[in-house]
């Protein structure tokens, strides 16, 4: 499984930012979205449906759309008063039937009141927005409102957004607030001599007063208490209904589209793929991301190509948009057909942890080695080797990563995806692609533009490089275009004659 | 008679020089003026104020006494403590400057003492104040409070709480002071004087209204910014420069560094955005003063009166006359001075809340 590190190096954790639930309860989902199991096939693929049926009734019911967002957003987190109400209910029950046991439960509070009475009241204003949104309600996200719970919290039907314990509650509180304005009025405008008797009189009203509240908080927290199990299924509902329309939100932003999981598979195909992070560092910068299709099934496959050609962009691509589809998300691609892996594994450059004191090579053989274990105990796994075993001598680097291709080549239970630099390693694989990198710019045109110098050397070399991915022979050796970088970057000249008399 | 003086302003801070200085006493006679009159009142406080007997020198001490329909703010464990029957209105919640990612966290202004609850008074009852710590939490909150219906929110300030009175928290302010500040009476009277200075200084004619770097300095009809204090030394050594801003507060170590140009000094404006950034010294203040360095605003604050309490919780009483009389001579003219131990306020003329 990747680790945080690695989500956030593939541009995962930008992801998850881009979303923007409405509720507390939204939020919680989206902090770190679920990766689901194979074992949860069929709830990852409920998901992805009720994004499918939100992004359409987005775009035709977009005032319902928008009425349910608002409505959402008005939600505060009840949970722990809806809990303690149940809480609360449970002890003074069992209190009752054995008398010896002690209740341990506390009566909820005004300001929880206050709260759950907010909640219930806007949840009233959701729930019609939700069934305009989704006539027929989508599967599993169950959203109602509680009245009858409403009406215990405010017996006087208004509705309004405060809370006291209503004078109807009992003759009682009735009774001790007439009188205690009856005293605070005398007060007002007692002379010294009446004063003492009244504040006295007063001070027996207050705990009068208290001692009924608390009662008759207690009484509606017990009955609010029957209705706890449902508010929270209701809650639940919210949680998903909010998260599913961030994803919808997400999708119709930035144009990505929603991936078919297939659970017995083992084909993998990402139409025009993008890396939303980086497609925003480029755009940034006035560039844009090239997309790039790749097709795979199991076994191995290579990418050769180019330094600064975009390999690692495309691995880590391809492993992003993998992870969104098994977490229920859009993926960033016009197209995805994705087989439910049980794992997704990447070793890359830039996220080796430093293991134990190894060095970078014995770390990365380390978690290599830990790969392969995981492989053989999970169902189909997906692994990306991003320019694998780059740290030793070419020649054994190379034995290492022809291994490696031919291992996996022969596990129909693996699809694994190999960049290198090395040779004579694409026979082995199922799959061949390269990167384009220089090799059909045109040299002429590319040094002049060199020699120029209006712009900055690698802002040439990028205009120039097609980072697009295309299928290669089996026996092409990956490109030689390492000098032309230098020469094009501007190495220095007596190095690169140096270099040159070597070759 | 305070009411003439809070009047013409709809928020009103009250802070106090020292504790015992008569805060709550001053408070509870607005409170008692205002209702009389029928007005909404909205409470807060910044930091925690009211307890029945003061925690630290344990003499006793009034509490807020609020009379049915006004608006409290205060933390919910405070609440607790009051006494009023009381209807909840709201939860405060930062209402400026909230991106909606916060929404993540919540944006509920909490405290130590819990979240800020908004609650209307449903009796006459005890009131106890914990507000938001921050001023900014706290301009939220006061804006709840008018939103709700307060027709004037009153802030009661915490000790040495001088932001409070900034003309973006509220539109005047009262100085509360007393003799438990110090037992050398003189002193008191010339350290509540020197809060009062900072708190009517004049508003600067020169255009740093719209200067957003932290330091800069007017020079030959317009604003340079400055990297560094060193910066605006030298360029006041260079001379030249009429006037020197300084955005944020301005410290002892501010005062200490800008002293090193000397007497180049002599005739210059120290301009800050209002008086509650003057965090320095009097006696560093004063030094700036003898070399002839004058300070102005941008935004002037309102002091709208100063009110003396003679009599100290650790026992040094003062002559309330010659108190009065030492106050009175050290502070602007036309700011009332008020005692608050006399009967009624009776200290405080109309004519002088007129002015």
């Amino acid at each position: 499984m990747l680790s945080n590190r690695q989500l956030d190096s593939i541009g995962a954790s930008y992801v998850f930012n881009l979303l923007e639930p409405c509720s507390p309860y939204g939020a919680e989902l989206a902090r770190k979205p679920h990766f689901y199991s194979e074992s949860e096939h069929d709830e990852l693929t409920q998901e992805l449906e009720h994004v499918r049926k939100l992004a359409l009734a987005l775009n035709e019911r977009s005032e319902a759309f928008v009425r349910t967002e608002r409505a959402l957003m008005q939600l505060k987190d009840v949970r722990r008063s809806v809990e303690k109400s149940v809480e609360f209910k449970l002890s003074t029950d069992a209190a009752r039937s054995s008398s010896s046991e002690r209740s341990e439960g506390v009566e909820l509070g005004d300001v929880e009141l206050f709260e759950l009475k907010r909640f219930l009241i806007r949840l009233e204003t959701l729930v019609p927005c939700y069934r305009q949104l989704c006539p027929g309600g989508l599967y599993g996200i169950e959203i109602n409102a509680f009245t009858e719970a409403l009406d215990i919290i405010d017996p006087d039907g208004m509705r309004a957004l405060i809370f006291r314990i209503s004078d109807r509650c009992s003759e009682e509180i009735a009774h001790i607030r007439a009188e205690r304005r009856r005293v605070d009025l005398a007060l007002r405008n007692a002379n010294a001599g009446e004063k003492d008797g009244l504040i006295a009189e007063r001070t027996l009203l207050i705990a009068r007063e208290e001692a009924e509240e608390a009662r008759l908080r207690a009484d509606m927290t017990r009955r609010l208490g029957s209705y706890a199990e449902s508010i929270l299924v209701t809650i639940s509902g919210i949680a998903k209904l909010d998260f599913a329309m961030a994803k919808t939100r997400l999708l119709v932003k930035y144009g990505g589209s929603i991936p078919k999981v297939l659970a017995i598979s083992s084909e993998l195909s990402l139409k025009a793929m993008v890396n939303p992070q980086v497609a925003a560092a480029l755009n940034e910068k006035g560039r844009s991301f090239t997309p790039v299709d790749i097709m795979l099934n199991t076994g191995s496959a290579v990418i050769t190509g180019a330094n600064m050609g975009g390999k690692s962009v495309a691995v880590k691509a391809l492993a992003l948009n993998v992870y969104l589809a098994l977490c229920g998300l859009p993926v960033f691609c016009e197209e995805a057909t994705i087989p439910h892996f049980s794992d997704i594994h990447l070793i890359s450059e830039d996220m080796e942890d430093s293991q134990g004191g190894l060095s970078s090579f014995g770390g990365e053989m380390v978690q290599f080695d830990r790969i392969l274990r995981s492989c053989e105990e999970k169902g189909l796994s997906l692994v990306l080797l991003d320019e694998f075993a780059r740290g030793t001598n070419p020649h054994e680097g190379a034995a290492l990563v022809r291994a490696a291709v031919r291992y996996f080549n022969r596990d129909a239970h693996t699809i694994a995806l190999i960049t290198t630099h090395f040779d004579d390693v694409a026979k082995f694989a199922a799959m061949h692609y390269q990167v384009m990198g220089l090799r059909n710019a045109d040299r002429d045109a590319l040094s002049a533009a060199l020699s120029g110098g209006g712009e900055g050397k690698a802002r040439v070399l990028e205009r120039f490089m097609d980072y697009g991915l295309y299928p290669a022979s089996s026996d092409a050796n990956p490109p030689r275009d390492a000098l032309t970088i230098c020469h094009a970057l501007g190495v220095r000249q007596e190095f690169m004659n140096l270099v040159e008399s070597n070759q | 008679m305070l009411y003439p003086v809070i009047q013409p302003y709809s928020s009103v801070s009250i802070i106090g020089m020292c504790k015992n200085a008569g805060k709550t006493t001053v408070l509870n006679q607005i409170i008692r003026e205002t209702e009389q009159r029928g007005e909404i009142l909205g409470l807060t406080s910044i930091g925690r104020d009211g307890e029945r007997s003061d925690l630290v020198t344990n003499t006793k001490k009034p509490e807020i006494f609020v009379r049915r329909g006004a608006l409290i703010a205060t933390a919910e464990q405070a609440l607790d403590l009051g006494t009023i029957s009381r209807e909840i209105v709201g939860i405060a919640e930062m209402s400026v400057g909230i991106p909606k990612m916060s929404l993540r966290s919540g944006n509920d202004i909490s405290t130590p003492m819990g979240r800020i609850i908004l609650a209307r008074a449903m009796s006459d009852g005890f009131v106890q104040l914990a507000g938001p710590s921050m001023t900014v939490q706290l301009m939220s909150v006061r804006d709840m409070l008018f939103e709700l219906g307060a027709k004037r929110v009153i802030l009661d300030g915490a000790l040495s709480r001088k932001s409070l009175a900034a003309p973006t928290v509220s539109s005047g302010t009262i100085l509360c002071t007393g003799a438990s500040y110090s037992p050398d009476m003189l002193r008191t009277a010339e350290d509540t004087a020197y809060a009062a200075r900072l708190m009517s200084l004049p508003r600067t004619e020169l255009p740093f209204g719209s200067v957003t770097s932290k330091l800069s300095v007017y020079r030959d009809c317009r604003t340079e910014a400055c990297a560094d204090m060193q910066d605006v030394v030298d360029a006041v050594r260079k001379g030249g420069v009429k006037a020197v801003f300084i955005r944020g507060g301005i410290t002892d170590a501010i005062a200490s560094a800008l002293m090193a140009a000397g007497r180049a000094l002599n005739g210059i404006e120290i301009v800050c955005e209002d008086g509650s950034r003057l965090l320095l010294s009097r006696q560093n203040a004063e030094k700036l003063g003898r070399i002839g360095a004058g300070f102005t605003v941008l935004n002037t604050t309102r002091l709208l009166a100063v009110t003396v309490n003679p009599f100290s919780a650790y026992g040094n009483h003062y002559d309330k006359d010659a108190f009065m009389k030492a106050v009175r001579a050290r502070i602007p003219a036309g700011v009332p001075v008020v005692n608050v131990l006399s009967k009624e306020f009776e200290g405080l003329e109309e004519t002088d809340a007129q002015q």
